[in-house]
């Protein structure tokens, strides 16, 4: 019979659609089309399929007509992996493989002309979706093999070349090939200094207990943050200290994250899953499709959502443009991002925190104490930065601080030294393990995430606390966001805490979060309950 | 290497004998020959014939070796659109209005050795 289907996987964003890759050859002119809405890149399937063919020393139908479909066919199908599963399936119409071969399999690949199978970016993602639709055995380029293997049941056989995959599903004994070059990434944006952070502990720090304590409930009920203070004050020492107080992450977010940070081509060929909360520091630079995704072509990820389930953190975030300042609205309040295209429109996941730092003014120097105060700005440039500062943006952050410069001995405790990372860590995953039980059966894990409406209604504030935050409402300090925002972050206080329900200690820590006035010490003790 | 030497006698005869070939294979599938190397100033029909209802325009494609490609490769868009309108001038030419026109290729392949090899391929497009 001449006419043959193979399976692949084409990507829109996370989601993979199961595309059938349907092939014909019979008498009539002779030529190779392709059908299905194939974008441009996958056009050039054709010749490099014929070439890869030819080379591998197999034979390629010349005197037949041969019609490929990628079925379903309204779908946009882009990307370069499709070549393997499209010269399968021609060798399996011409009968060079054997149909039935085909079956519950899954093909992705890149060939080269001659015959060798590319490594392609977004493979996790692509056999998860395979593995959803019942696909038990999938064909990889050999470098991306251990990325699959770890989607469970699902058989990965690893090929450097196209003639050792049919080889192999001829039942042959597999030859021998040329090793296949990783794929190069695209790291142009993250350093990954994870080994820089691993010796960073915030028991370096001294002082700042007030700031200390706002990222520990950052942490804990995942809050977006702003920390706002002159230069030198300990801004970024602080944030960068934000993953070591993460728990690892959860199954379910490991999986999320691994296969984000797949889709983006940002996966080490010897990279296991990712199981540490990321940390994306972009530099003020950065483009709207670089933190948010986009790219030409194929959407690819953003920081937004490399750092999702970590920290996403803007140093000098008011010196960003002001477009990706204020696309980073959307994003924040729904925990994903949404990148329209004419043809499709991709969803990705974005459940990170967000950490800002910004100066008091352009120059950093400003302090309100009049003494201390060696701002060099005129007034005018003071009010353009705080006017971006005080944006839309602000609005959807959670929790904001001002930290102060520590001045020598500030902090110096001698029989009481600082907290270690792992100590504040301990508390913080009490705090998301009650979060996680009170949520469950939810499509939401932490407090920062959970939609405000569910919460009035389900986990309401204590009346005392609850009249706390109407008072506030109605003299005009919280907008109906704020009020929400606050009521998250009181449950979160409440968890630290080990409370049942937030009251109205716990509001009024939060209201203070929230507005930036300093915490009283009393707020520090942190088993109050 | 192999067409290295031909002339335009032998490729002629190469031709011919692939149209020989072609003819005695298709009469033996039941067509009737209507008409052989029909030229007009757009150009040449190998082979007219009938099938049935049907007029088959045949074009027969000769080669010694695929080292060129194949014979089913020679037959391009702008080769098939020219036999197209071929089959209109010589219906019309012979005051013929055929309900069907269908455009065969006969694949002729003549290796130095060997038998030679010819596949019939109905309805090209």
């Amino acid at each position: 019979m001449p006419f043959a289907t193979a399976h692949t996987v084409s990507l829109h964003g996370a989601l993979g659609h199961l595309i059938d890759v349907q092939t014909d050859v019979s008498p009539g002119q002779v030529g190779l089309t392709l059908v299905g809405r194939p974008d441009p890149s996958l056009n050039e399937a054709r010749d490099r399929c014929r070439m890869a063919v030819l080379n591998s020393r197999l034979e390629w139908p010349s005197t037949r007509r041969i019609t490929v479909l990628l079925s379903p066919a309204d779908l946009v199908k882009r990307g370069t992996h499709f070549d393997l599963a499209v010269a399968v399936s021609i060798l399996a119409a011409a009968g060079t493989v054997p149909p039935r071969a085909l079956a519950g399999t899954a093909f992705i690949g890149e060939l080269t002309l001659d015959g060798g199978l590319r490594s392609v970016p977004g493979v996790l993602p692509m056999v998860l979706a395979a593995a959803e639709r019942g696909v038990g055995r999938v064909f990889v380029p050999e470098p991306q093999a251990r990325e699959a293997t770890m989607v469970p049941g699902m058989t990965v056989i690893g090929m450097r070349s196209l003639g050792q995959v049919v080889a192999e599903l001829r039942g042959e004994e597999v030859p021998e090939a040329a090793p296949v070059a990783p794929m190069s990434g695209s790291r142009l944006l993250s350093w990954r200094g994870s080994e820089r952070r691993d010796e960073l502990d915030l028991s370096h720090l001294r002082g700042m207990a007030d700031a200390r304590y706002a990222v520990e409930v950052a942490a804990a009920g995942g809050h977006h943050l702003m920390l706002s203070g002159p230069k030198g004050s300990g801004k970024t020492s602080l944030a960068e200290r934000i993953p070591g107080i993460l728990p690892d992450l959860t199954p379910e977010e490991s999986l999320e994250l691994t296969a984000i940070h797949s889709l983006a081509g940002a996966l080490e060929p010897g990279d296991g899953m990712l199981v540490r909360p990321p940390w994306c520091a972009p530099h003020h630079d950065a483009s709207k499709a670089s933190l948010l995704g986009g790219g030409l072509g194929q959407v690819r990820p953003g920081e937004l959502s490399r750092a999702h389930a970590g920290v996403l953190f803007l140093d000098e975030f008011p010196l960003f443009r002001t477009d990706v300042i204020d696309a980073l609205r959307q994003p924040l309040e729904s925990g994903e991002v949404t990148v329209a295209r004419r043809d499709e429109s991709v969803t990705l996941p974005a459940r990170g925190m967000l950490v800002l730092a910004c100066n008091p003014c352009p120059c950093g120097e400003f302090a309100p104490q009049v003494g201390q105060n060696q701002c060099q700005c005129r007034e005018v440039q003071r009010r353009d930065y705080r006017a971006r500062i005080n944006g839309p943006v602000a609005d959807r952050i959670d929790i904001l601080r001002h930290l102060t410069p520590i001045r020598p001995h500030d902090g110096d405790h001698l029989f009481d030294p600082p907290e270690t990372s792992a100590a504040v860590r301990a508390r913080v995953e009490e705090a998301r393990l009650r979060q996680a039980e009170r949520y469950a059966g939810t499509s939401w894990r932490l407090n920062g995430q959970a939609p405000g409406p569910m919460l009035r209604e389900h986990w309401p504030l204590e009346r005392a606390g609850q009249g706390l935050v109407d008072d506030a409402a109605y003299a005009g300090r919280l907008t109906q966001r704020g009020a929400a925002r606050v009521h998250r972050v009181a449950w979160t206080v409440a968890d630290l805490r080990g409370l049942r329900q937030p009251g109205a200690d716990e509001v009024t820590v939060a209201l203070q979060l929230r507005t930036g006035e300093p915490l009283l010490l009393s707020a520090l003790e942190r088993r109050a309950g | 290497m192999m067409t290295g030497s031909a002339t335009a006698a032998s490729r002629q005869a190469l031709g011919a004998y692939g149209e020989r070939l072609a003819e005695r294979h298709l009469c033996a599938q039941g067509l009737v020959v209507l008409d052989r190397n029909w030229r007009c100033d757009e150009g040449e029909i190998d082979l007219v014939l009938r099938d049935g209802d049907v007029l088959v325009v045949c074009e027969v494609k000769t080669r010694s070796g695929v080292g060129c490609g194949t014979p089913h490769e020679a037959v391009t868009e702008v080769k098939l659109d020219r036999l197209r309108r071929l089959a209109e001038r010589w219906a019309g030419a012979h005051d013929l209005r055929p309900a069907e026109v269908r455009i065969d290729l006969v694949a002729v392949l003549r290796p130095l050795r060997g038998p030679s090899d010819l596949e019939h391929v109905r309805g090209l497009a």
